[in-house]
């Protein structure tokens, strides 16, 4: 569709800009790595003097880190614009958007080229390779196939997280402090295996604030791991679908947003 | 057919909005987290209008008057509350990608460019984003550059422009998919005398050539004499006058100021029917005459034929200090007639 | 600097920080979720294994050093990109023609929105931790004291550390990646997630070598009673020297950081 050339146009245009700023290109994606060398540092440490985190190894947590790092990697190139979406409404850059011939998603979503998404897959690969090696990871067919599939769940999941956040700002204005909890923070409860919380916030990141299924659920498929807790073979294979719940509840909550927007102003 | 000749058309639109208030002080903030009012404030208050094609038509008003909510109602910003706008035959809030690609907006304080890019990057986009041909495109930006000078600055990147440059590049920004209909929101806003003149008779310009049809909002009113033949005054949401530009000083000034430099300071002016003195300053006296009966050309024959002047002007009241009078509420407007008035009740 | 002009500029700020209430909200929320998850880690750890101590810490130690270094980090919350706006928007000029310190308005700023944090997050989160977890602080009101001295000093050293990294506005236009190499630092040497007793030895030599540990580690072990009162002072004087330090860093970089802004002009 003619639409769609527009809107790769558009993602082009935004990739170039952000190539006017060269030499920190490189720059960001090292300091991006060393951030996420001093959380693994820590977690290291940790794993070092405990050896394993409820009955998952070194390797098994360097695998679930991996999902993680490729789904957010994924998410960021696709979805940055969203979490900065606050500033377009406050500046009055929506209503440019509103007065051009193209969906206001679709130009929110291409208008910004995310330089990180690099760091995230060296970081992803890099724990990938480690995972598989130190995981004992046995690499079948299906297992192969089903890996893209789990990570571009993953991807809706927290793409959706990040779209019904931006679309809060159509009715706050500002919503800075949700998008750094909710976004950034939140990222923390995925780096350690999840049945190390109770019950109660178990329910939480899988049937309420499903980021569990990011990488904690589908690990346990990827490593033959029996698991416990909540645990049931179908939640293994839940991400696709929770992806597609989560992207979709998450397109009405934008159109609702562009629908009171254009009610109230700004 | 009578309906192609009108480019926009508005049929008691009406916008209110739910306000809140917040507290003053300590503890009405504090109060303020528990409980907010709600206030409903009418932005746009049942205003009717049609602009033909071509016509060149200033959209005037204090701030928050409603201007800046009407033409984000015509561009499909914004739902209206009650009423109907029709733009280019479309309905913009219904159909707002189809009106977005008929309709071109320049919005004075933000541009619409690429920050970081060259402006031909920007003006590429452009021609993407509105689907025009690439031999379209061609011709319409020679044209742009022709009138506005923009071969110089087609390689530099936005940010570096100045105000002036970047404006120019804005409004020929908006022209790229040649719109029938083109929307300005204070385009003139900070720029030099130069940059302003330069904008105007472009404007200028494509009304007359190209028959482009033009809403232009702005508080300089030197903005409105030159360019538009018709203004439309709003004042709290209602339409205060719709009428020809020329008419509106003929019809509320029924004085004209004529300003006399003598060589010498020792004139004095009597005598003359019809001739007051308002204000003298050296060799200069400011005289009013009644221009409802009594001839300029007579006026000046006689001063001129009776002293020894050095300079004559004759100042016409500015449509500004007309307006002005209108917000003061010097001068009173006629007030709709009742049958206007209950006329939006019915749909 | 006039003492009564520094408390006004606390005062500012501090009200300005009053107007951001539903972030105010959230930030409890955000904080809380560390502090959740950090305790449900070391719980986990420690169930692994039947020595109920580990580096000298027992489980209720460690959830105490968790929940209280949690309580001072978030304490020492600041807005680490004033300097970066204040260059980029040009008001940085105005701050050569104030006779006025820059450091001390901007540490003035920094108290302001800090004591707001204290007040509106610090002072919740510790509360519903006291309910929530079993944790042990010793209520020694000279310890509390001496406490409190190392906490100014630890917050001076933050201070400073923002200062010296916002300074970097002046040679480089993009300093995030700086800022995120700072939090990268910051989060790993200051001990804020893992106890510095935890690190293994070959890192001990460099952590010894940077001030992180001394703005939340040391701060904290005060207060928990981890240090006695006699290695509290060698605690703060170790402090104080870093104060020094950093402070004729602060000093040199500002100086640099005039002259260029004088010869450039922006």
């Amino acid at each position: 569709m003619e639409s769609i050339k527009i809107y790769l146009t558009l993602f082009a245009i935004s990739m170039k800009a952000r190539m006017e700023y060269k030499t920190s290109f490189l720059f960001y994606i090292f300091a991006i790595l060393t951030f996420y060398a001093g959380q693994f540092g820590l977690l290291f440490i940790l794993l070092n003097r405990f050896h394993q985190i409820k009955g998952w190894s070194v390797g098994e947590m360097v695998f679930l880190y991996s999902l993680q790092a490729f789904a957010f990697g994924f998410t960021n190139l696709i979805f940055s614009q969203l979490v900065n979406f606050d500033k377009m409404i406050v500046d009055g850059e929506f209503d440019r958007v509103l007065v051009r011939p193209l969906s206001p998603l679709g130009q929110v979503i291409f208008s910004k080229f995310e330089v990180s998404t690099a760091a995230h897959l060296i970081i992803g690969s890099t724990a990938l390779y480690f995972g598989s090696r130190y995981g004992n990871i046995e690499w079948t067919f299906y297992k192969v196939l089903l890996f893209p599939v789990i990570v571009t769940g993953g991807v809706l999941i927290a793409g959706g997280i990040r779209l019904m956040v931006a679309a809060v700002a159509f009715w706050t204005l500002r919503n800075r402090s949700l998008v750094h909890t909710v976004i950034f923070s939140s990222k923390e409860f995925i780096n350690y295996p999840v049945d190390i919380y109770n019950v109660g916030m178990q329910f939480f990141l899988t049937f309420i604030f499903p980021i569990a299924f990011i990488n904690f659920y589908p690990a346990h498929y990827f490593l033959d791991r029996s698991g416990t807790g909540l645990l049931h073979p179908a939640l293994e294979m839940g991400t696709p679908i929770v992806g597609i719940i989560v992207i979709t509840v998450s397109i009405f909550s934008w159109k609702a947003g562009v629908n009171h927007y254009q009610s109230t102003g700004s | 057919m009578k309906q192609d000749n009108i480019a926009i058309k508005v049929r008691c639109l009406s916008k209110d909005f739910d306000i809140s208030e917040s507290g003053k002080g300590f503890s009405g903030k504090l109060k303020a987290l528990f409980h907010r009012k709600r206030k409903t404030l009418t932005a746009v208050d049942a205003i009717d209008f049609e602009i033909n094609r071509g016509e060149f038509v200033g959209y005037v008003g204090e701030n928050g008057a409603g201007k800046s909510t009407t033409i984000k109602m015509l561009t499909g910003i914004l739902v209206p509350t009650s009423g109907i706008a029709e733009v280019n035959g479309i309905i913009p809030f219904k159909d707002r990608k189809r009106n977005a690609a008929k309709i071109g907006v320049v919005f004075g304080q933000r541009t619409q460019l690429w920050w970081d890019l060259p402006v031909r990057e920007s003006f590429d986009l452009l021609r993407v984003i509105f689907r025009v041909s690439q031999s379209d495109f061609n011709s319409q930006i020679k044209k742009l550059d022709k009138a506005l000078g923009l071969n110089p600055l087609m390689n530099m990147p936005v940010r570096k422009l100045s105000l002036g440059q970047r404006m120019r590049c804005d409004i020929a920004a908006s022209l790229i998919h040649n719109p029938p209909v083109l929307f300005l929101d204070e385009p003139t806003i900070g720029l030099d005398v130069l940059a302003k003149e330069s904008v105007r008779n472009f404007l200028a310009e494509i009304n007359r050539e190209e028959g482009t049809t033009i809403i232009l909002t702005t508080h300089d009113m030197n903005d409105i004499e030159q360019l538009c033949k018709r203004i439309i005054i709003l004042e709290e949401g209602k339409i205060m006058y719709d009428g020809e530009t020329t008419l509106l000083k003929q019809k509320f000034i029924h004085e004209k100021v004529i300003e006399v430099e003598f060589h010498d300071d020792g004139n004095i002016i009597q005598g003359i029917p019809g001739v007051t003195v308002v204000r003298e300053q050296g060799c200069k006296k400011w005289l009013t005459f009644d221009n409802d009966n009594y001839g300029i050309g007579d006026v000046i024959g006689t001063i001129a034929s009776r002293y020894e002047i050095k300079d004559i002007s004759v100042n016409e009241p500015s449509v500004e200090s007309i307006i002005r009078n209108i917000y003061n509420n010097s001068v009173t407007l006629a007030t709709p007639s009742e049958e206007l008035l209950n006329k939006c009740d019915e749909s | 600097m006039n003492p009564k002009l520094f408390i006004k500029f606390v005062s500012v700020s501090f009200q300005k920080q009053v107007t951001y209430r539903f972030d105010c909200f959230v930030g409890i929320v955000n904080g809380f979720l560390y502090v959740f998850i950090f305790t449900s880690l070391w719980k986990a750890l420690y169930s692994q294994f039947d020595t109920t101590t580990h580096n000298g810490y027992t489980l209720t130690a460690i959830v105490t050093y968790a929940i209280l270094v949690m309580a001072v980090r978030i304490s020492f919350t600041m807005d680490d990109s004033i300097i970066y706006r204040k260059v980029m928007d040009g008001s940085i000029a105005m701050e050569l023609v104030r006779p006025t310190s820059f450091f001390f308005m901007n540490l003035a700023e920094n108290v302001g929105h800090s004591l707001f944090h204290m007040m509106a997050r610090t002072v919740p989160i510790v509360i519903i931790s006291v309910f929530l977890f079993d944790i042990y602080i010793p209520f020694e009101v000279q310890r509390l004291l001496v406490f409190i001295v190392s906490f100014i000093a630890g917050y001076i050293l933050v201070c400073m550390m923002n200062f010296i990294a916002g300074l970097l506005a002046f040679w480089f236009i993009e300093i995030f990646p700086f800022l995120l190499f700072k939090y990268a630092f910051y989060t790993f040497f200051s001990g804020g997630i893992v106890p510095i007793d935890f690190f293994p030895e070959f890192l001990k030599p460099i952590v010894n070598l940077l001030p992180f540990q001394y703005m939340l580690y040391y701060p904290t072990t005060i207060l928990i009673g981890r240090a006695s009162l006699v290695e509290a002072q060698s605690i703060i004087i170790a402090q104080l020297i870093w104060i020094v330090i950093m402070g004729v860093i602060c000093s040199l970089m500002w100086g640099a950081g005039k002259k260029k802004l004088i010869i450039q002009g922006g």
